[in-house]
């Protein structure tokens, strides 16, 4: 499955990798611009979900971690700028700040759980976007409390549109970069076994923590992004609720894979805000869905889709290789 | 200040009702059950719908009751056993249940909060300054009876013993040949009992609404990882002083931030002790 | 390579195929002009929401047999309704986007979250009518696109004050806040302002966060200062909790608000014992159609009530008189689908035929500074009858009460 970066198969690999997220970006932005009310929000959501996911995908579908705080920090871009901006700072620096600050934040958040494991981590980022929101909430003077507040306009619409077009396509090509590297396969190799990866040397809780404050500034710049658009944030948007149909979205597309932020975010916005089967039903549904999926196709979509091709010609020759002989080679 | 450590009181016996649930099951199956806070809410709506219905109070909680633990165990059977070899995916299913549970009272009951009506609403207790409702009471009488009850449950009958075996140590207790399904089943019908007293106890006072539980649900998981994740009297113990700083914090800092102050504690917990305050047996938690 | 490029497709058309659902297209009938209202249908605002859908239906049927005519031809009207599920930030303002961009409609009726709807009032303006929202300091400061159809706070907080001193004797008051709740929180700016003019002093005043369902710290401080009376800041839904906790704390004091309280939600969100917890409640807000003089808003009352089996609250009467405004503003423009010129007009109408609400003109015109506004009225609950009945009607004129009529016998 893996190709060697440094082959000329490598490179036609990348090259067509870079040709088809282009298209990908192109097809955003001809959508974003000629799509109207109802689905354009769906377009709009889907596309600044699958940014903010991307940084999600790190820590949750390679390195196995299910973080319900991602949400905090998709809302942290987007308070932190309208906050700048309402100070008067231009638009650039407050998406530069916002962005920065949010990642900070992310660093506390990754220094204070990257050593705690499973349980005990989904519940501490599940309690700390709990009392994000509570924070969104309750100091009204700053965030203008449980209704919201309006945001300035930095950036023109049309310039908002370009720049989460083009955000799309280089979020993914930043994944697809980082996936490959080393730190792609030292989260892997967290994934598959913590305790052999930090036996042959692994520093997992140094490697957990840059994957948490990288994935913050996905979810940042996400967020700025998406105050832009909408003009108006509320905590009723980064709710934990939010924060966990995330982790469904990244479940359902395939854990680890490029596509997995921008299929699950599709069938999630989808879900909630297409299919009109009245309050809850939807939200069923993806219950249902997550759960089976998680039972019955571990790998997701995309990684049942990939099964489902492979099972015709079984002697394919890129068949992955078992994890725990990586451990030895990703460590040095 | 005597009126601010009765609050806390109440509070730390609704934490401990609802951690005791929650432990119980982590105990047996490894399960962080987000999805409790579903039973809760569910159980409050059976009790709402019944009394609406013209049945006496009594009758109203007790089909709450026994709904939780219906709830419960249905989540059990229906998700929770399949994942009992993938302890990784158990976060994603409690969540997964939690949406669904949570989403059906939703569709059934609407998103307004519904009054619960007891034959104690207007009592009202006075000892001197401190005043207590009679609801809250209440709730103190019930959560000690029910703890109590388990207590008996778990100390003096040989399901209660099996029980303490598996949480002590799987393996072990299914070669000595306890049925483990029969176990899982038990511990979920127990949580969600004791859910159900959570959710008659409690939601008189506050508003029965689909989402009545989620703070309660997490302070709960904060006292079960004071108490250390499967130990029953540390959830007891963390729940009391949990309930207190809670209390305290709302009553003299800020009413608005009163679930910050244990997440406050939480993550205290986790920087001095990444595993939890107390480790009550050798499985290591992952 | 070839199975990345195919996944990269596959996305592709799952994005134009989720953005290709649902329907869309608008009708090509000419004689029926198109309006939007964004209303709380579902969520905490609801109590608002449903019963402002019901008499805008009442309004629309009402309007079509009254009949109106822009640039010389008859019309007939249609509302889009659009459910902001008492979140405007996140829902509202995409059903903004949706009737003013997707359906291009000039004028939007609305109900709370004026503040979210500014940014994209900028991006593309429109007409956008407010039938609740009485907030202070008032909403119609955020955006020049604002009007209201009701009076705002000012207008009726005063009376409260007016009523306390001279029929319940009342020297001193507590203030229990909603935090975090705009509506609450003006409630209470304007009672630090208008109890003292009354020589009412304000005993003590307290706080609990919006959403949170344990009130007892706010109870116990508000009650320790031993007020004649407790005021309760907020809308319908947040304050009815906090008045049953504050009756379970054992206060059997007056209670006074200006949340519009009706006898349905009353027992709704109280109970069993609503009508023992109400007793002594006192609301200060619009006038109701059915303890108004007015013969008209009385028998829409009767309509109302007939129709729907409810109570009809003071708002419904101002979304029933909402399709005629709109009416008189496009006949009076010349245009059914000109936003601009349609809020040109609206400054100019006089008090349409075929409203009900009682509207009180300024200078022979609706709308003052974009404010329409109707009497003040307080009402107080009637124990032997289970229901609410008028105590005193009045007007306000910069903060004082003008035009006082105090009822005898209130609840016999």
């Amino acid at each position: 499955m893996r190709v060697p970066a440094w082959t000329a198969a490598g490179w036609t690999r990348h090259a067509a990798t870079a040709a088809g997220l282009t298209a990908l970006s192109v097809v955003a932005y001809l959508l974003l611009k000629g799509v109207q009310g109802d689905r354009g929000q769906v377009v709009l959501l889907v596309v600044v979900w699958a940014i903010a996911l991307t940084g999600l995908n790190l820590i949750t579908g390679l390195g196995g971690y299910p973080s319900l705080a991602h949400v905090s920090f998709f809302g942290g871009g987007a308070y932190l700028s309208a906050y700048l901006l309402g100070k008067g700072l231009p638009m650039a620096l407050c998406a530069l700040l916002a962005v920065g600050g949010t990642m900070l934040a992310g660093l506390v958040v990754a220094l204070v759980f990257s050593r705690t494991r499973g349980q005990y981590f989904a519940i501490g980022t599940m309690f700390f976007t709990a009392v994000t929101n509570l924070v969104l909430t309750n100091a009204a003077d700053v965030t203008g409390g449980p209704n919201g507040r309006p945001v300035d306009l930095g950036f023109s619409l049309d310039t908002t549109l370009v720049l989460l077009a083009a955000s799309l396509g280089l979020s993914l090509g930043a994944f697809y970069a980082l996936s490959r590297s080393r730190f792609g396969d030292r989260l892997r190799a967290i994934r598959e076994d913590e305790d052999l990866a930090q036996h042959v040397g692994v520093p997992t809780a140094r490697v957990m923590l840059i994957a948490m404050v990288v994935s913050s500034a996905f979810g940042a710049w996400a967020g700025v992004l998406f105050a832009q658009y909408n003009g108006v944030i509320a905590p009723s948007q980064f709710t934990f609720v939010q924060g966990f149909l995330m982790l469904v979205a990244i479940g359902l597309g395939g854990g680890g894979r490029l596509l997995a932020p921008l299929v699950g975010s599709a069938v999630v916005i989808g879900f909630t805000q297409l299919i009109k089967l009245g309050p809850g039903v939807s939200q069923i549904v993806l219950g249902v869905l997550f759960i089976l999926v998680t039972l019955l196709v571990p790998n997701g979509i995309l990684g049942g889709i990939t099964a489902l091709r492979r099972r015709p010609r079984p002697t394919a020759p890129d068949v992955p290789a078992p994890a725990p002989a990586r451990a030895k080679e990703v460590a040095s | 200040m005597i009126q601010v450590l009765v609050n806390g009181v109440f509070l730390g016996c609704l934490f401990a009702v609802v951690a005791v649930g929650l432990t119980l099951v982590y105990g047996v199956m490894e399960v962080p059950n987000f999805a409790h806070a579903g039973v809760i809410v569910l159980a409050a709506y059976t009790t709402w719908s019944v009394s609406h219905a013209g049945a006496p109070f009594a009758v109203a909680a007790l089909a709450g009751i026994a709904c939780g633990g219906l709830v419960s165990v249905l989540t059990e059977v229906l998700a929770y056993r399949w994942i009992i070899t993938r302890p990784a995916a158990a976060p994603a299913v409690a969540l997964g249940l939690l949406l669904i549970l949570q989403n059906v009272a939703l569709r059934l009951y609407g998103g307004e909060g519904r009054s619960l009506d007891t034959p104690y609403d207007t009592v009202l207790l006075k000892a001197g300054s401190v005043s207590l409702p009679g609801v809250k009471a209440a709730l103190i009488v019930l959560a000690v009876l029910s703890l109590v009850a388990l207590h008996l449950l778990l100390s003096r009958t040989s399901l209660g013993r099996a029980m303490r075996a598996v949480a002590q140590d799987r393996e072990a207790a299914a070669m000595l040949g306890i049925p483990m399904r029969r176990q899982y089943s038990l511990a979920f019908l127990i949580a969600g009992l004791l859910g159900g007293v959570a959710a008659v106890a409690y939601g008189p006072t506050f508003q029965v609404s689909p989402y009545m539980a989620d703070d309660v649900l997490l302070s709960a998981f904060v006292v079960v990882v004071l108490g250390g994740l499967g130990s029953v009297w540390g959830a007891v113990a963390g729940g009391l002083v949990l309930g207190v700083v809670e209390g305290l914090g709302a009553a003299y800092v800020s009413a608005a931030y009163q679930s910050a102050f244990g997440f406050l504690i939480l993550v205290l917990i986790l920087v001095l002790r990444p595993g939890g305050l107390r480790s009550t047996n050798a499985r290591r938690v992952a | 390579m070839r199975s990345r490029t195919a996944a990269a497709l596959t996305a592709s058309a799952v994005l134009i195929s989720t953005a290709a659902c649902g329907s869309g297209g608008g009708s090509g009938d000419d004689t029926t002009v198109k309006i939007g209202a964004i209303l709380s249908m579902s969520g905490i605002y609801s109590t608002l929401g449903a019963p402002q859908k019901k008499a805008l239906q009442m309004g629309v049927e009402d309007l079509s047999k009254q009949g109106f005519t822009v640039a010389g031809k008859k019309r007939t009207m249609a509302i889009s309704y659009a459910d902001d599920k008492s979140d405007a930030a996140t829902t509202g303002v995409t059903q903004l986007r949706e009737l003013v961009q997707a359906k291009k409609l000039p004028v939007i009726a609305y109900g709370l979250g004026s503040d979210t709807y500014v940014p994209q009032l900028k991006r593309k303006p429109v007409a956008m009518l407010n039938l609740i929202d009485s907030v202070y300091p008032s909403i119609l400061r955020l955006s020049p696109h604002f009007w209201r159809v009701r009076g705002d706070s000012p207008t009726y907080v005063p009376g409260c004050f007016y009523y306390a001193k001279r029929q319940l004797g009342i020297k001193s008051v507590s203030v229990i806040t909603a935090k975090g709740e705009g509506y609450g929180e003006g409630l209470t700016q304007l009672v630090n302002k208008f109890a003292p003019a009354e020589g009412i002093k304000v005993a003590a005043s307290t706080q609990f966060p919006v959403g949170s369902t344990d009130y007892s710290n706010a109870i116990r401080t508000a009650v320790a200062a031993k007020p004649d009376a407790v005021y309760l800041s907020s809308v319908t839904a947040v304050i009815l909790p906090v008045l049953k906790q504050l009756r379970q704390s054992g206060y059997t004091g007056p209670v006074i608000h200006s949340a519009g309280i009706n006898p349905n939600q009353a027992k709704d969100i109280l109970g069993a014992q609503f009508n023992s917890i109400m007793k002594d409640n006192y609301d200060c807000a619009g006038t109701l159609p059915t303890t108004s003089d007015n013969p008209a808003a009385k028998s829409f009352a009767a309509a109302y009530q007939a129709r729907y089996n409810e109570y009809p609250q003071d708002l419904t009467m101002w979304a029933h008189d909402f399709p005629f405004i709109v009416a008189a503003a496009m006949a009076k423009a010349g245009t059914t689908t000109d936003s601009a010129k349609i809020e040109k007009a609206l400054a100019e109408i006089p008090i349409p035929s075929g409203t009900v609400s009682g509207w009180i003109a300024g200078d022979g015109k609706l709308f003052t500074e974009r404010m329409a506004r109707t009497a003040s009225e307080v009402t107080t609950w009637c124990s032997n009858k289970q229901t609410l009945a008028s105590a005193m009607t009045f007007d306000v004129n910069n903060g004082t009460v003008v035009q006082p009529n105090l009822k005898k016998d209130v609840c016999s």
